[in-house]
């Protein structure tokens, strides 16, 4: 060998899109040939979008920190951030996996459209970047997630070759589902260039509220709010414990926070029923109030994956040891999606405490992932992961703290 | 052989249209009680499609009988894959072809089973004679009898048999007013009530029935079961004794469905009555939908409130369409609520003579009917065929439960208000 | 790894024998014969032997005697699929899942069910539906097709416009991989961070692996449904009318195109009263509350009245919904009668050119003198063209198939898929090149390598490639839904 990778990326990219250690390239075509030059160089890399899954709350720093590997480089995909192609009659788009949330949904609303799923920082988080961390952006309702919006994607696997995946189609069963590789992988597999969305119409109105509930009225106001089950059902539903309610100005207790969507009249009724549940609306404008909601600060949180009514349980168990450890435990449950973040204000969680958190939720049947520690995968994910990263300059697979094999 | 071959009543090329039509989709699975029971496709009707293509069908070879007789031996005939099926498959009829020609099942419980079909059923009083023989036998001396035919003794109904009586009814009537009752074999001998409330329901409407001397056995059960020399002999029997009749009406879905469909078919080369039964199939109408079509005739007192579950008989739903007369007769009744069990709409087991041929089979479908009323609350168990009245009262006091089971002309004639 | 379908050895018959008893193993003429072929009956392939497990364990036990003796083996449902996807291409064991078919939890707070892989669609929704809640997922064989098969399959169905695929309500699964061990793809919650498994295993036609528990989601019953039958001239209107909905922001339940052909077979079936004249109808159904519906309704009935229908009538009682969906559920039974055969189609096209499909399909039947009959889940571009033919006439038996292949490649040429809900399995594979590049196809074996080592587990499926063919047999009859 044996030129180095900064002067492979220079030569193709030119000198203005390397930085130390991190390059920019702003089209697919560029970003195929980072790749092959990582690739031919055998330099470990990894791929980032806008920081807004960033662990250490890096939010604008030119220089990004790489995930414990000070020699990997950053294949910064912010440069794709345009919308390639829009078919109205279609309701389907094509963009650039670099662009943000809040930039694809500005120019969307100009349309009257918008992406339906979201994340928490949308103005930082990049499509791809959420898409890579599984981000379903608290909107947990089955399609409703952006797993569930990507109909087709272009990306580059580890060996350097350009996959394509799904198509334009609303509907499509033609093979094995690539787009899923590169969802929740954490860029293990490889990187997405862009995705084909699909698009909806902005609901005539919305309207949120936050009804106050402690935590041990939240399982009888759930199953109120639930039982028996409503056609007329809110898009987000989400359970916030007292630290995270008065952080977002909300009920003192903690509350259970609910967003509604549809036409004017449904929501009308809507409002006027939750007014009667002695509702205390958010704001006037619902948009603020959910703005508030996710943009609600996460560092280093954990990701519960729990089911609505284990996970009320388990927080009624172990809430008061987490507490008594003097950090203050922030809870935002997404009763839709069975999940929740658990982070810890002002200093964030030990590690002794996210190994019993983990156990403890293990034990209630579900999964903790956290942003520094992991298991290690199955062998059948091993196998998947030299398939696709042959050379093993990608991080490395995610898995939760606790696999399915540990304690 | 010759009576095989005799057996066709349809050309292969039309029997193997019909075969053809089959699409392969698999939507009648779900609906098959015996897939159900099994989880075997070859228990289900797309499976058993197959198999008669092998007997039927334009290249068949009648040797490939033995290669599909279990299969087609197991199916309940309830039909209820007919109702579901997209494509019109005459799954029925095909059925029929095929036991036809393959001719009653083998072995020697059968062989007695085919025997009593065809020599007995079709004469009230030997029937009677024989039912007491039989529940008498069964409950004094079950012991003497040779094991392979005791499970059948077991399947006998549970009810003791009765004299065929003829409660006053008159032999003729005026053909063109008047209304024929054809009350059936086991019906008539198990169940009398049902002939006399079919006969006051009738008067109640305004007919004036009457009950031909010369009725048998339609032969329905005959034909069910491959016999079709005999079944055709019952056809003509029944065409003979109903001769004149402008309006017949019966109290069994099997033997309403049977003379609906099957007599005319099975006397299609018999120059002498095909007209006479196809004549005789247009004014055939089954109690329930005879009556369904005069209820505004028809006034019930108020009774105790009651619990009504209706089962509804294959040969009504499946056979013969007839799903919401009966449920819609039952709500006339002051005090009533009907219920039905979960999909209503699959067989109870029974199946004309199936639940004494296939004792086994007929009676874990009888359990897994019986289990799905479980979760229903009820006073009475209601129907309108006698094999599924006999059957699911069998099964009711097997399990200790004694509610009452009856023919639903036996409950609205019960409640009618005179 | 190709081997012609014998019947078992006795030393493997004993094994299996052991493993599940006397009563679930199969390998007689009858069920060899009867295990042949699915909803897909254009091919047929002969297992070695049809074997039903009772439980998860007896069922990881064959797979794990499979890998031992190096059989392969492939999972049937209730054999509805209609692409052969179940079939035991090259031989093999069938391992059917109808014994399993036990509802293990409901929970209507979190709304799943957890279930077993042979429990039928529609039963699932019957269970719950006192709760208010169904399993969305609707393919038109929901009365008989097991949840199991629609893992597999990702089905679709008239419904999933709205309400989605089989995709986003699957929550988790425990399944035997091909080596025999168990593996847990997601949980009970939306898949969230790590290796989406479980995403990569839907509609992955059981290569991966056989699910022996699913978990899945229920969503509400809408309160209030309205269902309009529209009637155009042409099928071109009707087509523009579709993406007019769609522009007022409407999301329909299900928007279903019946053509001129097929509105004719309907109603000579069952006279249903659709006016013969017309061009093509256009059902629309909505759902939602009562309040949604009272906006939606008028709307719909703009739209309709403005793309140029003659007429729109609304359903005014469940009776006659049903009626509706009878007809449109029976359309390929009603053209069935119409002639001794037909092939049908699965092609995708975005929703925004069905009318270049449709005008292209009326193409082909003209250019091939055949008969195409048309049913289009029209909101998801989904075609189902109907190509008429008589086996007993080889020309006719080459237009026809000729006019299938012209429509598919018309469909990939305006951007589509030749499937959106059947799936690959045999019938497709040579399709595959035409929509994928090697690379794609490449990384796909790739994948498959990883998680299916063996090459036991349902083999010779979706990929091209040199593999077995079925007994083409088009003396069958193929019916989609």
């Amino acid at each position: 060998m044996t030129i180095d990778a900064r002067e492979g990326l220079v030569a193709h990219l030119g000198l203005a899109a390397v930085g130390e250690r991190v390059v920019r390239p702003k089209h697919r075509e560029s970003s195929r040939l980072c790749v092959e030059t990582f690739v031919e160089t055998r330099t470990p890399w990894w791929p980032r979008g806008g920081g807004g899954g960033d662990k250490e709350g890096d939010r604008t720093a030119t220089k990004p920190l790489a995930p414990s590997d000070p020699d990997r480089w950053c294949l910064d995909m912010r440069g794709l951030d345009s919308i390639l192609d829009y078919w109205p009659d279609d309701l389907v788009c094509r963009v650039g996996a670099g662009i943000t949330f809040d930039n694809l949904q500005t120019t969307l609303a100009r349309r009257g459209l918008r992406l339906r799923g979201s994340s928490l920082r949308p103005r930082d988080t990049t499509l791809g970047g959420a898409y890579a961390r599984g981000d379903a952006g608290l909107r947990g309702a089955p399609g409703d997630s952006l797993r569930d919006q990507v109909l087709g994607l272009v990306a580059v696997a580890g060996g350097g070759e350009v996959v394509k995946a799904g198509a334009r189609v609303v509907k499509n069963v033609a093979g094995y589902d690539l787009a899923r590789l590169f969802h929740g992988s954490h860029g293990a597999f490889g990187v997405v260039l862009d995705f084909v969305l699909r698009l909806e119409a902005i609901p005539g109105a919305s309207h949120c509220v936050a009804l106050p509930t402690n935590f041990d009225a939240a399982l009888d106001l759930l199953s109120k709010w639930r039982r028996p089950a409503r056609s007329f059902d809110p898009a987000v539903q989400l359970w916030l414990n007292a630290t995270a309610s008065r952080a977002l100005g909300g009920p003192e207790q903690g509350a259970l926070f609910l967003m509604a969507e549809g036409w004017p009249e449904s929501i009308d009724a809507w409002r006027e029923a939750t007014a009667r549940a002695q509702g205390v609306t958010l704001a006037n404008e619902a948009a603020q109030a959910w703005n508030a909601v996710r943009d609600l600060d996460a560092n280093h949180a954990l990701w519960i994956q729990l089911p609505a009514s284990r996970l009320v349980r388990w927080w009624g168990d172990n809430q008061g040891w987490i507490s008594g450890r003097g950090s203050q435990p922030n809870l935002v449950a997404d009763l839709l999606a069975g999940s929740a973040r658990l982070w810890s204000t002002p200093s964030p969680f030990d590690g002794e405490l996210v190994a019993e958190v983990a156990r403890t939720v293990r034990e209630a049947g579900g999964w903790v992932w956290s942003p520094t520690a992991a298991s290690s995968p199955s062998p059948a994910l091993i196998r998947l992961k030299r398939a696709l990263d042959p050379h093993g300059l990608l991080p490395p697979i995610p898995t939760p703290v606790l696999g399915p094999t540990d304690g | 052989m010759v009576e095989r071959l005799n057996a066709q009543t349809i050309s292969s090329d039309a029997l193997d249209a019909q075969l053809r039509a089959c699409v392969h989709c698999g939507l009648c699975l779900n609906s098959c009680p015996t897939y159900l029971l099994t989880g075997d496709e070859v228990h289900g009707p797309r499976g058993r499609l197959v198999l008669m293509a092998n007997v039927v069908g334009k290249d068949a070879a009648l040797d490939a009988g033995d290669f599909s007789r279990e299969s087609i031996d197991a199916c309940l005939g309830c039909r209820n894959c007919e109702t579901v099926c997209p494509s019109g498959v005459s799954y029925g009829h095909l059925l029929e072809e095929t036991r036809a020609r393959l001719g009653p099942a083998p072995g020697q419980t059968n062989a007695l089973l085919a025997w009593v079909l065809d020599h007995v059923l079709a004469h009230p009083r030997r029937l009677a004679l024989a039912a007491m023989l039989g529940g008498f036998t069964r409950r004094w001396a079950a012991g003497l009898v040779p094991a392979r035919w005791r499970s059948m003794l077991q399947a006998l109904p549970a009810r003791p048999a009765t004299w065929p009586r003829r409660h006053g009814l008159a032999a003729s009537g005026d053909p063109s007013h008047d209304q024929a009752l054809l009350l059936g074999c086991a019906q008539w001998v198990y169940t009398p009530e049902v002939a006399r409330a079919t006969a006051a329901l009738v008067t109640a409407a305004g007919g004036i029935p009457y009950a031909p001397t010369s009725q048998g056995c339609c032969g329905a059960l005959s034909h069910h079961n491959g016999s079709v020399s005999v079944a055709r002999e019952r056809a003509a029997d029944t065409v003979d004794a109903f001769a004149q009749a402008g309006c017949v009406v019966v109290p069994s879905a099997g033997c309403s469905a049977h003379l609906k469909t099957a007599v005319p078919e099975l006397l299609a080369n018999d120059p002498a009555r095909s007209a006479e039964a196809q004549r005789l199939a247009g004014v055939t109408a089954d109690v329930v939908e005879w009556l369904h079509g005069r209820r505004d005739r028809l006034r019930f007192r108020v009774g105790d409130p009651v619990r009504v579950l209706y089962h509804p008989p294959c040969h009504h739903s499946h056979a013969q369409g007839i799903r919401n007369e009966p449920l819609e007769l039952l709500a006339m009744v002051p005090g009533v609520t009907v219920v039905q069990a979960d999909r209503p709409e699959l067989c109870c087991g029974s199946a004309g003579s199936y639940s004494l041929q296939r004792p086994r089979e007929a009676r874990a479908i009888r359990d897994a009917k019986l289990e799905s009323m479980e979760q229903t609350r009820f006073d009475l168990l209601v129907t309108a065929n006698p094999g599924c009245e006999l059957f699911l009262h069998q099964g009711l006091r097997e399990q200790g439960v004694q509610v009452p089971v009856m023919h639903l002309v036996t409950f609205l004639a019960d409640r009618l208000d005179s | 790894m190709t081997r012609p379908s014998s019947p078992l050895p006795a030393s493997a018959r004993r094994d299996l024998v052991a493993i599940l008893g006397e009563d679930a193993v199969f390998d007689d003429a009858v069920h060899r014969k009867i295990y042949d072929s699915d909803g897909y009956a254009l091919d047929g392939v002969t297992p070695d032997a049809v074997v039903l497990p009772r439980t998860a364990v007896q069922l990881q036990q064959v797979v794990k005697w499979c890998v031992r003796h190096g059989v392969p083996y492939a999972a049937r449902g209730a054999g509805t699929g209609l692409s052969g996807g179940c079939l035991t291409l090259g031989g093999g064991i069938q391992i059917g899942t109808s014994r399993l078919r036990r509802i293990v939890e409901v929970n209507e707070v979190d709304r799943l069910a957890v279930v077993e892989p042979g429990v039928v669609n529609l039963q699932l929704s019957q269970a719950v539906a006192h709760l208010g809640l169904q399993f969305a997922p609707d393919p038109s064989s929901q009365a008989a097709c097991t949840i199991g098969g629609n893992f597999a399959e990702n089905s679709g169905g008239p419904h999933t416009l709205k309400h989605g695929v089989t995709l986003p309500h699957i929550l988790g699964a425990t399944v035997v991989q091909p080596d025999g061990e168990l593996a847990v793809w997601g949980g009970r919650s939306q898949p969230g961070p790590g290796v989406d498994l479980l995403g990569l295993g839907v509609g992955s036609e059981g290569t991966l692996g056989i699910a022996v528990e699913l978990t899945v989601r229920l969503v509400p019953t809408p309160e209030s449904v309205a269902t309009f039958l529209a009637v155009f001239e042409t099928e071109a209107d009707a087509a523009h009318a579709v993406s007019g909905l769609i522009a007022r922001a409407i999301v329909p339940a299900a928007m279903e195109l019946i053509d001129r052909v097929m509105l004719r077979a309907v109603e000579e079936a069952f006279s249903f009263g659709f006016p013969l004249d017309a061009g093509a109808v256009l059902i629309v159904e909505v759902d939602g509350s009562a309040r949604d519906l009272k906006h939606e309704r008028p709307v719909v009935r703009d739209v309709l009245n403005e793309f140029g229908a003659r007429e729109v009538r609304e359903a005014s009682s469940a009776e006659e919904r049903t009626h509706l969906w009878r007809a449109r559920k029976h359309a390929f039974g009603a053209i069935g009668r119409m002639s001794p055969n037909y092939a049908t189609q699965d092609g995708v096209v975005p929703r925004g050119r069905v009318p270049h499909i449709v005008a292209s399909i009326a193409q082909a039947a003209k250019r091939h003198d055949v008969v195409i009959g048309t049913v289009i889940h029209a909101g998801d571009g989904n075609i189902h063209p109907c190509v008429l033919f008589d086996e007993r006439d080889d020309a006719q038996v080459d237009r026809a198939l000729a006019a299938c292949k012209d429509i598919l490649e018309r469909c990939l040429e305006l951007d589509g898929s030749p499937t959106g809900e059947h799936g690959i399995g045999m019938e497709k594979r040579e399709f595959m090149p035409l929509l994928f590049g090697p690379a794609d196809l490449a990384l796909m074996t790739d994948l498959r390598d990883a998680l299916e080592p063996t090459g036991l587990c349902n083999p010779h499926k979706i990929l091209p490639g040199a593999s077995p063919c079925g007994e083409l047999r088009v003396a069958g009859r193929q019916v989609a839904l």
